[in-house]
């Protein structure tokens, strides 16, 4: 009965160590984004003595961290704060980005689908320097983005090289607005 | 009540130990397989690219769209020297250590050039360093005008991205990116 008892109580602190550096490890190296909206920053940063949870975050999923000369902000719920969904179609609209390039992705969660993306060189910017993407399984007119099939998805955007934010204010991120689902 | 007491504290020690292996231990594990698979049949310091499906698994911040090589490198014979060979455009070539922290990295503008040298020489230990061994020390052998790095470790892995800006100009630019290449010694 005592070992019992020891056992429990072991395997409980085992249990409660790997399930708390998981919890840890997921919500490491993400942080509100800047402009207040509902975009994450994923980032590591290199003065944190505790960059070891942000490292090992990106690392558990297999990846190296953004490189420093990158903001990477990623993204699951449109602007009412709903699940993104692979049966409807969002509208991304922005000012162009300030930065020497830049990449959205559009990633399936829980799929094996292959992510889909539209860079710096796949879209027409407007005459007033508005950008705007339609992301959806069906075609759409002007900068479209073919969203996989899945039924949850992950945006992410991808500013390299950002200018100065001095120069340039403070970084707006783009919307993400639901346009319909199916 | 004692033994409870035990019981407690060894379930408190079990699970910081619990909680520090998975911290420190699982993501190294899991980055180094995903590595492997995607680097099946690479020697240490060879460059090569990656195909453009693996390549957003194992970089968060690229397409599938991207060019992206990478040299494995291995510092535990000798220093290596990263000659890379890059086009007159956007690019950025980042080294990782083992724990994952960007320990160098350079782009097109501040090379300046359509080809650069790094030599990585393996940081001394705190002993070493303390004891100011005099051993051979390869960063005062650099005899080229190229850029030099310490790295913590015996690995690293080098990354040379390029965004594709003209889709029919992906084969020319990789044949640029290819003539890269990782030597050790």
């Amino acid at each position: 009965m005592r070992f019992s008892f020891g056992a429990a109580f072991l395997v409980a602190g085992v249990a409660g160590g790997y399930i708390t550096g998981m919890q840890a490890l997921s919500r490491a190296g993400t942080m509100p984004a800047p402009d207040g909206s509902k975009w994450v920053q994923e980032v590591v940063n290199q003065k944190d003595p505790y960059n070891i949870y942000a490292i090992g975050h990106f690392k558990s999923e297999g990846q190296v961290p953004p490189p420093r000369s990158a903001q990477l902000f990623s993204r699951i719920v449109d602007e009412d704060g709903k699940a993104l969904r692979g049966d409807c179609s969002y509208q991304l609209s922005s000012a162009a980005f300030p930065a020497r390039w830049w990449a959205v992705n559009v990633i399936a969660l829980g799929s094996s689908l292959p992510a889909v993306s539209s860079t710096a060189a796949d879209v027409v910017i407007t005459g007033d320097e508005r950008l705007d993407i339609n992301l959806s399984r069906h075609v759409a007119t002007g900068n479209w983005l073919a969203t996989p099939d899945a039924s949850a998805l992950k945006v992410t955007l991808t500013l390299h090289e950002p200018y100065d934010k001095n120069k340039k204010g403070v970084l707006n991120l783009p919307t993400l607005s639901k346009v319909s689902c199916e | 009540m004692i033994g409870r007491l035990f019981w407690m504290a060894t379930a408190l020690f079990a699970g910081i130990a619990a909680h520090l292996a998975t911290v420190l231990y699982l993501p190294g594990y899991a980055f180094e397989r995903k590595l492997a698979s995607y680097s099946t049949g690479q020697k240490p310091n060879s460059f090569f690219l990656l195909p453009p499906e693996s390549q957003m698994g194992l970089l968060p911040t690229v397409t599938s769209k991207d060019i992206v090589g990478l040299c494995l490198i291995d510092l535990s014979k000798s220093k290596v020297t990263v000659n890379a060979h890059v086009p007159q455009s956007l690019w950025s070539f980042t080294v990782y250590n083992t724990a994952g922290q960007q320990v160098y990295a350079i782009n097109d503008v501040e090379a300046g050039a359509e080809s650069f040298t790094v030599e990585l020489t393996k940081a001394k230990g705190i002993i070493e360093q303390v004891r100011g061994k005099q051993e051979p020390d390869d960063a005062g052998k650099i005899t080229n005008s190229g850029w030099h790095a310490e790295v913590a470790g015996d690995k690293a892995l080098a990354v040379l991205w390029l965004p594709v800006q003209d889709p029919t100009q992906r084969k020319a630019l990789e044949a640029v990116v290819k003539a890269t290449n990782c030597v050790g010694g």
